[in-house]
């Protein structure tokens, strides 16, 4: 047997070896992100959510822009229709969800009239979802997304019954949209990572487990000042009051995290292939070189008011809070017509 | 799913429609003996419960009037002020009912389709209405007692009453309007204002 004939299975052998270890690398440190990301939300949950929101919520916002920016057709052509309908249900929904403060201020609203405002925003909400889902199952590649309906209007019931129940949901749901878009973006870019981020995301449900089991029955958090109390009733502690705050502003705090690592960590180093502020290929700034100068301009403006955020949260950090989450609701709706057209 | 899986689907609903419709009809029995029933509840009094002291008082700020009863004088599972209310309005229960019945058209139409993720949600959407529905009508009284005011408030008042979780004195708190209307001094109530209604104690 001389050495050339060994030759072929070693060269099938050594590759599959280093990609099982790169593999295993790549879940290990998914995974060992998931479990820190974990721990320190379950031991100090009002400090990272405080540190976290600080650092990561605004720009995160720019690195999702940018990539909505880049997902976006050169010429809609027939699509034109699904995204007008996008963009004018995130501006009208963003308006009233910012208006119903306003106007529950103004009209000294009781209770009763909170929840049926906020049941008749929810129910915007689901019937946007809907259409657009019914756009998009007109669309190629084909998916037919009709299955929807039913169950949107099981959740339209689900939100006059129980409103806040609902917004909960969306609070919650929403950090992990973005690891569907990882997913995504991984079958797209990086079909070979995709095993190793599954992986990792089966242990999500263990580690919120743990977390849950570990902070069950943990008092509620202490502090009734501003900002404490903002952020444990985000986290939704003032409707599920039989829940310690600790776990709620954890399980949050927690989700908010691997969110935010997935914007400005995974998504640009799978789906970036230049850096954030060249758009050169970008397929709506190669119609013209108007269009190019507005994206640059959109994204400037973005960075500018990210800025803005930070100054703010340093003057003033509960009622920059504030405005940051009326305005976030920009990101969280645009996220839904781009998700449906990546599917 | 193929047409097996969902005949199976539809069948599961009409078994678990059917076991909720008929929670609170006895079941037939036919020739045997009768069975053992549970020995009924005798119908008590409750027991006396704390007496309370009653304040009115005057709040210029306050837009409508309100009687603060302290939890302990009422049932303790009384829902606080910013408890959620179990009971949904009118407006609520029209929006319920619409939604899901456009829910079980919609299910229909993609039984029509036959998509399996359709028939799948169609399927779900079925068996919560139909459980749902049964068990709505469980504990539905046949004939709606009469709601008759415990307290006869003076024409056009309006007096929202709320259970706050603290305090040993049941308050009655006029808004500027009713004060003057209700209380006024020609019926014969001197109402000090808030704050100086609250006495000092010593």
């Amino acid at each position: 047997m001389n050495g050339s004939s060994l030759a072929p299975p070693l060269a099938r052998v050594r590759p599959t070896r280093v990609a099982a270890q790169a593999d295993f690398r790549l879940t290990a440190a998914l995974a060992g992100f998931a479990g820190v990301a974990c721990l320190l939300a379950g031991s100090l949950p009002i400090g990272v959510s405080i540190v976290t929101v600080f650092l990561f919520a605004a720009p995160h916002n720019l690195f999702e822009a940018r990539y909505m920016l880049a997902r976006l057709p050169g010429r809609f052509g027939p699509l034109a229709g699904y995204f007008a309908t996008g963009a004018a249900g995130v501006l009208l929904l963003v308006a009233g969800f910012a208006l119903l403060p306003w106007l529950a201020s103004w009209k000294d609203w009781g209770r009763d009239e909170w929840l049926l405002g906020a049941a008749t925003w929810n129910t915007a909400l689901a019937l946007w979802i809907m259409l657009l889902c019914e756009l998009r199952s007109r669309q190629r590649p084909v998916r037919d997304l009709r299955w929807v309906h039913p169950l949107g209007f099981l959740a339209i019931a689900g939100t006059w019954l129980w409103p806040q129940a609902w917004d909960l949901a969306l609070v919650y749901l929403h950090p992990l949209v973005a690891l569907w878009f990882l997913d995504r973006e991984l079958g797209r870019n990086r079909a070979a990572w995709r095993g190793a981020y599954r992986r990792a995301l089966a242990l999500l449900p263990l580690l919120l487990a743990v977390l849950w089991l570990q902070l069950w029955d943990s008092p509620s958090l202490a502090g009734l000042d501003a900002l404490t109390v903002r952020i444990t009733n985000h986290a939704g502690a003032d409707v599920l009051d039989n829940v310690s705050s600790h776990l709620l502003v954890a399980t949050h705090v927690f989700l908010e995290t691997l969110h935010y690592g997935v914007w400005l960590v995974a998504i640009p180093l799978v789906s970036f292939r230049t850096p954030p502020w060249d758009v050169a290929q970008v397929p709506l700034a190669r119609r013209s070189l108007g269009w190019r100068r507005g994206l640059l301009i959109v994204l400037a403006c973005t960075a500018l008011v990210v800025v803005l955020f930070w100054a703010g949260f340093l003057a003033d950090y509960p009622l920059t809070r504030d405005v940051y989450f009326t305005l976030a609701m920009v990101h969280v709706l645009a996220e839904l017509p781009m998700l449906l057209r990546l599917l | 799913m193929n047409r097996s899986s969902a005949w199976l689907a539809f069948a599961g609903l009409v078994l678990c429609s059917f076991a909720s419709v008929q929670a609170d009809i006895p079941p037939f029995r036919g020739g045997g003996p009768p069975r053992p029933q549970p020995r009924p509840v005798p119908n008590e009094p409750p027991p006396a419960g704390p007496q309370a002291e009653i304040e009115v008082t005057v709040d210029q700020a306050a837009a409508e009037s309100r009687l603060e009863v302290p939890r302990r004088f009422v049932n303790a599972e009384a829902p606080l002020p910013n408890a959620v209310n179990e009971r949904p309005s009118q407006v609520q229960t029209v929006a319920v009912g619409t939604s899901l019945s456009l829910g079980i058209v919609a299910a229909f139409l993609a039984w029509r389709r036959r998509s399996p993720r359709a028939v799948l949600a169609g399927a779900i959407v079925l068996a919560l209405a139909t459980v749902g529905a049964g068990l709505a009508m469980a504990d539905l009284a046949p004939f709606p007692k009469e709601n008759r005011p415990i307290v006869a408030w003076p024409a056009g008042m309006k007096v929202r009453v709320v259970v706050v979780p603290n305090g040993d004195k049941v308050r009655l708190v006029l808004g500027k309007a009713d004060a003057g209307n209700a209380f006024g001094k020609e019926r014969g109530f001197d109402v000090p204002t808030a704050p100086a209604a609250v006495p000092a104690k010593k």
